[in-house]
């Protein structure tokens, strides 16, 4: 008789119960930690009957100086209230400092990545978004419509959660103004977002974002704008998720992360900022 | 003819009662749940996806549990549960190896409920340890219904719970298992 000094009790049974279990499909969850990587969306949703209360803030640019504090004397703020109907459906409504500007948007999520059964390697989410600028006309004298002030943004995230520390986005957007400031900008851009999550503690990861905006000819353009790259942490407490951030943009939506991003991380035209989100079960 | 279908009719509720008596009972859709009770919050989840076997003849028992299928009252706290607790996709399962300490005492073929004891490994987070609890053996007329209730400390599997959520979540949890096992 050859006895297992290992295993003090059967783990044969174990491993016949194993094959006994039928295969079920395991859903990747937490790609990234809240519904935004850093300034844009990330695949991620509330679920449903959840409220997700937004706080965010972008100070002023650093290169301020101390006469300015490093830009925090200057503070755009962005307000917003997001809740999951479904699990793979979610809206939102919001007001940003940034043009005055009241906008909402819709999120689906038809895919998401799983292992098991049913196999699938990515998650995939839509959002589209509506942008209403609330800044008087600047040329009153002319003949005002109220859907110039509107701008439109799509974006598709297609995301992968690679291991338990490291998830990877893309973004394809495309972004639609009702009204430009000259003949010469463009009423559409496209823009590739990219967006990665690198976990270092089970409540903390560095996150950054980038998008690639497409041929906005500065030649003609009125204002000169630049691609918007994003740096931060998630810091999550427990219904709370913490976001802090650098980045060259100051608006917080994407009709302004996309179309009007001025700054220059070269020229350390850098915004502090920072998200929070707090979220409330409703039902 | 008549004779061979009489001997038939003798043996079958034999063999069947020697099935029951050495078999196994088997469930993929086993109950356990755990229940932490804090100053601020109550929190309850429920895993209806628990997978056991017993194999009667030698008292042996196995339960697998996949982490993940814990379902929370709220989504947010399931995704900490998995992610900051857990930590369910390093340890996709927690499992327990033992055997009934007094087997010889259940009779699988007559119903009735059985008190027992159980002791054996129980792997949570990676962490291996030995443990006994106290439950009872339903046996009806189809299969099996082992029931427990034990506390569970998880800091002794190494899930660390920070001070400040201290108030929100027990020390010790209280897990309740129903396996209600077919025959095989």
């Amino acid at each position: 008789m050859i006895v297992s000094v290992n295993t003090l009790y059967g783990q044969d049974l174990e491993s016949f119960l194993e094959d006994q279990m039928e295969e079920s499909t395991e859903y990747t969850t937490a790609t990234f930690k809240a519904t935004r990587i850093m300034n844009g969306h990330s695949v991620e949703r509330m679920p449903e009957g959840q409220l997700d209360f937004r706080i965010s803030h972008r100070f002023g640019r650093v290169n301020s100086g101390a006469y300015e504090f490093f830009g925090i004397d200057q503070a755009n703020i962005h307000l917003s209230l997001e809740y999951g109907i479904r699990d793979w459906l979610m809206v939102g409504v919001g007001r940003g400092t940034f043009e005055k500007t009241v906008d909402g948007f819709v999120k689906i999520s038809p895919l998401r990545q799983s292992t098991g059964a049913r196999n699938m390697p990515v998650s995939v989410s839509f959002m589209s978004g509506i942008y209403v600028n609330g800044l008087h006309w600047n040329d009153p004298e002319r003949e005002n419509y109220f859907y110039h002030r509107i701008s439109y943004a799509h974006q598709l995230m297609i995301a992968r959660k690679f291991n338990q520390r490291f998830s990877l986005q893309l973004t394809p957007s495309y972004l639609h103004r009702n009204l430009v400031e000259t003949v010469f900008d463009p009423n559409d851009l496209f823009a590739l977002g990219a967006g990665a999550r690198l976990k270092l503690t089970s409540r903390i990861s560095f996150n950054a974002e980038y998008f690639y905006v497409f041929d906005p000819d500065d030649r003609y353009l009125t204002t000169e704008i630049h691609n918007p790259l994003a740096v931060g942490f998630d810091i999550e407490t427990g219904g709370h998720v913490f976001q802090i951030i650098l980045t060259n943009s100051v608006a917080m939506r994407e009709n302004g992360i996309i179309g009007y991003t001025t700054g220059r991380w070269i020229d350390g035209d850098i915004h502090i900022g920072f998200n929070i989100s707090r979220v409330f079960q409703l039902k | 003819m008549t004779k061979r279908y009489f001997i038939s009719a003798l043996l079958l509720p034999l063999s069947l009662i020697t099935l029951l008596g050495q078999g196994k009972f088997l469930t993929s859709e086993g109950h356990i749940s755990f229940y932490s009770h804090a100053p601020l919050e109550d929190i309850t989840a429920v895993n209806n996806e628990v997978g056991a076997v017993i194999d009667a003849g030698k008292g042996e028992v196995a339960v697998i549990v996949k982490m993940n299928k814990f379902q929370f009252e709220k989504k947010l706290m399931q995704e900490h549960f998995n992610e900051n607790y857990v930590e369910s996709e390093k340890y996709p399962r927690a499992t327990f190896n033992g055997k009934i300490a007094n087997n010889e005492q259940v009779d699988y073929t007559s119903a009735g409920i059985y008190p027992v004891q159980v002791e054996g490994d129980m792997t949570i987070h990676g962490v291996t340890r030995q443990v006994s609890a106290e439950g009872t053996i339903e046996v009806t007329g189809d299969g099996i219904i082992a029931r427990t209730e034990f506390k569970l400390n998880p800091e002794d599997y190494k899930i660390r719970i920070p001070g400040v959520v201290r108030n929100n979540i027990a020390e010790e949890m209280v897990i309740t298992a129903e396996l209600s096992c077919q025959v095989i």
